[in-house]
C-alpha cells in the first residue's frame, strides 16, 4: 500500500481515520488527565501541609 | 412472620390513607397511553401495533414514579433506622416492603389491563397476555427497584440518579414483556417470553432483598 | 505470592510499587500498540466484503472487549473492598469506573462509524451496539452513585453493591438483546466475526487487545495511586511523600 491508498482507505478513510483520531484523543486524555489530577493533588495535600492544618 | 405482616400492612395502610399515592401513578399511566393516539395516530392497526411497547414502557415509568415511596418516607422520619436495628431480619422486611409497594403499584396497573388493552385495540386473547406479562413482570420491577432506592435514599437528590441505576435493569423484563404481547398478537408462540419472566421474578425474588437489605445498611451508615 | 497481593493491600507499598510499575507498562504498550496498528492498518490485506472499513476493528474490538473486563475488575475490587474493607481494592474499583465508561464510548463511536460504511447509517440497534449503550448507563450509574455519596468510604460500599447487581445483569442483558434483535434483523447479516478470520487481521487485533490491557492497568495505576493519595491524607505515610515530593 503506498502512502496515497494509506490515506484513502478504499474511500472509506474519512470513517477509518476520524474513529483513530477519537481513539487516540481518548487515549491521551486518559493519560494526561490522571497525571495532572496526581500533581495538583499533592500540590493541595501539600499547601495544607503547609498551612499546618491537617488537610481536609 | 408476623414481622412481615405488620410491616406490609403498615405500609398498606399508610398507602390506602393517602390513597393519591396509588391513584396518581395509575392516572399518570391512563393519561400518557391516551397521549399516544394523539400524538402518533389513533389509527386501530398502529395503536394495536406500538401497544405492547408503550404500555410496557408507560408501567416502566410509572413503577419508576413511586420507588421512592418504599423508603424514603421512613428515612425522613426515623422509622427506617428502626427497622434496621429491629431483631428481624432485615431480608425479611425488605421483602414485606417491597410486597407492599408491588400491592399498591403493579396490582392496580394489572387490574386496570383490559382499560389498557380496550384503549389500544387488542383484542382478548392478547389482553390476558398483557395481563400475565404484567403479572410476572410488575413484581420484578419492584424487586429491582428496591435495589435502587435502596442506594439512594441517603441522597438529598437521588431522584434522577435512580432512575439511570434502575432502568437499565429494567430493559430485560421490558424486552420480553412487550415481546409476549406482541408475539401473541401475531400468533405467534408467546410462553417462552413468558416463562422467562417468571425466571426472572423467582431470581428477584430470591436474589434482590439481599442486595437491598446490604444496601440499606450502607445507606444508613 | 500470598504474601506479595497482601503487600499490595497496603496502600503506601502499592502507591509506591504502582509508581514503579507505571513506566514499564507505558513503554511495553506503546510498542505493543505501534506494532499493532503497522500490522493492522499497513500490512493486512483489505477485507474483501468490506474492502478497507474493516480496519476499525482494531480498535473497536479491542475497546469493546476492554469495556467488558474492566467492568469484571471493577466489579471483583468492589467486592474485595465491600467483603474485606481492603482500601486499595476500593480505589481501584473507583479508578476503574471512568475508564470503562470511556472504552464503552469508544465502542460506541467506533462501532457507529464503523457501522455507516457498512449498514448506510451511524447508529443501528443491533444487539452487540445496544448492549454496549446500556452498559454504558451501568458505568454512568456507577460513577453517578460514586460521586453523590459524600464518605468515600460509604460510597465505594455503595458502588460495589451496584456493580455487583450490574454484573449479574449483564448477561441477562446481553440475552435479552441479542434475542429481541435476532426477531428484528434485516435481510442482510454482516457476520464479520464469522469462525474463521484471517491470520493477518487476527494476529494485529490480538495485539492490540493485549496493548490495550496494559494500557488500562497503566491508567488504572495512575488514577488508583492519586485516589489512595487522596483517601490517605491524614496519614503518616502521606505526610512523608508531600513533605519530600
Amino acid at each position: 500500500m503506498n502512502m496515497e491508498e494509506f490515506f484513502y482507505m478504499g474511500g472509506y478513510g474519512v470513517y477509518v481515520w476520524s474513529s483513530y483520531a477519537i481513539w487516540l484523543a481518548v487515549m491521551i486524555i486518559n493519560v494526561v488527565q490522571p497525571a495532572i489530577k496526581a500533581r495538583g493533588t499533592i500540590k493541595r495535600l501539600a499547601r495544607a501541609l503547609n498551612q499546618g492544618a491537617t488537610p481536609r | 412472620m408476623r414481622a412481615f405482616v405488620a410491616v406490609a400492612r403498615r405500609d398498606l395502610l399508610l398507602a390506602v390513607r393517602r390513597r393519591s399515592e396509588v391513584a396518581n401513578p395509575l392516572l399518570f399511566t391512563l393519561i400518557v397511553i391516551s397521549l399516544f393516539p394523539l400524538g402518533i395516530s389513533p389509527a386501530p392497526e398502529t395503536l394495536r401495533l406500538i401497544a405492547p411497547g408503550i404500555i410496557w414502557v408507560v408501567a416502566l415509568l410509572s413503577v419508576l414514579l413511586t420507588l421512592e415511596s418504599m423508603f424514603r418516607a421512613d428515612f425522613e422520619d426515623g422509622s427506617l433506622e428502626q427497622l434496621l436495628v429491629s431483631p428481624h431480619p432485615l431480608v425479611l422486611l425488605v421483602v414485606a416492603k417491597v410486597t407492599a409497594h408491588w400491592l399498591v403499584t403493579g396490582l392496580p396497573l394489572l387490574l386496570v389491563s383490559p382499560l389498557l388493552g380496550a384503549l389500544t385495540h387488542l383484542n382478548a386473547a392478547t389482553t390476558t397476555v398483557l395481563a400475565a406479562s404484567l403479572a410476572l413482570g410488575t413484581p420484578v420491577l419492584s424487586f429491582v427497584g428496591a435495589i435502587g432506592v435502596a442506594l439512594t435514599v441517603g441522597l438529598r437528590r437521588g431522584g434522577a440518579l435512580l432512575s439511570l441505576l434502575v432502568l437499565p435493569l429494567y430493559i430485560p423484563v421490558l424486552i420480553f414483556g412487550a415481546n409476549a404481547v406482541s408475539a401473541a398478537m401475531d400468533g405467534l408462540p408467546y410462553h417462552g417470553q413468558l416463562l422467562l419472566l417468571g425466571a426472572f421474578l423467582l431470581l428477584s425474588l430470591t436474589l434482590a432483598p439481599l442486595a437491598a437489605a446490604a444496601a440499606l445498611r450502607i445507606s444508613m451508615n | 505470592m500470598w504474601t506479595f497481593i497482601h503487600k499490595m493491600g497496603s496502600p503506601p507499598y502499592f502507591y509506591r510499587f504502582a509508581g514503579r510499575l507505571i513506566p514499564w507498562l507505558g513503554w511495553i504498550c506503546a510498542g505493543l500498540l505501534l506494532a499493532g496498528l503497522y500490522g493492522g492498518l499497513v500490512l493486512a490485506p483489505p477485507d474483501y466484503q468490506q474492502g478497507d472499513s474493516y480496519r476499525i476493528i482494531f480498535i473497536h474490538v479491542p475497546s469493546a472487549w476492554m469495556s467488558l473486563f474492566v467492568y469484571v475488575v471493577m466489579a471483583a475490587s468492589g467486592a474485595i473492598g465491600l467483603i474485606w474493607r481492603i482500601k486499595v481494592a476500593e480505589a481501584v474499583a473507583a479508578a476503574s469506573a471512568p475508564v470503562g465508561a470511556w472504552f464503552t464510548f469508544l465502542a460506541l463511536v467506533t462501532g457507529s462509524l464503523w457501522g455507516k460504511p457498512m449498514w448506510g447509517t451511524y447508529w443501528v440497534w443491533d444487539a452487540r451496539l445496544t448492549s454496549e449503550l446500556i452498559l454504558l448507563f451501568l458505568y454512568l450509574g456507577v460513577i453517578g452513585l460514586y460521586s453523590a455519596i459524600e464518605d468515600r468510604r460509604t460510597a465505594s460500599r455503595a458502588t460495589a453493591v451496584l456493580s455487583l447487581v450490574g454484573l449479574v445483569n449483564i448477561p441477562i442483558i446481553h440475552y435479552s438483546v441479542q434475542w429481541w434483535n435476532t426477531l428484528h434483523q434485516g435481510a442482510t447479516i454482516t457476520k464479520f466475526g464469522a469462525p474463521s478470520i484471517h491470520l493477518s487481521m487476527l494476529v494485529p487485533l490480538l495485539i492490540m487487545a493485549m496493548g490495550f490491557k496494559l494500557y488500562y492497568f497503566m491508567v488504572l495505576l495512575m488514577r488508583s495511586r492519586t485516589e489512595v493519595l487522596e483517601r490517605e491524607r491524614g496519614s503518616a505515610w502521606v505526610r512523608e511523600l508531600v513533605e519530600t515530593g
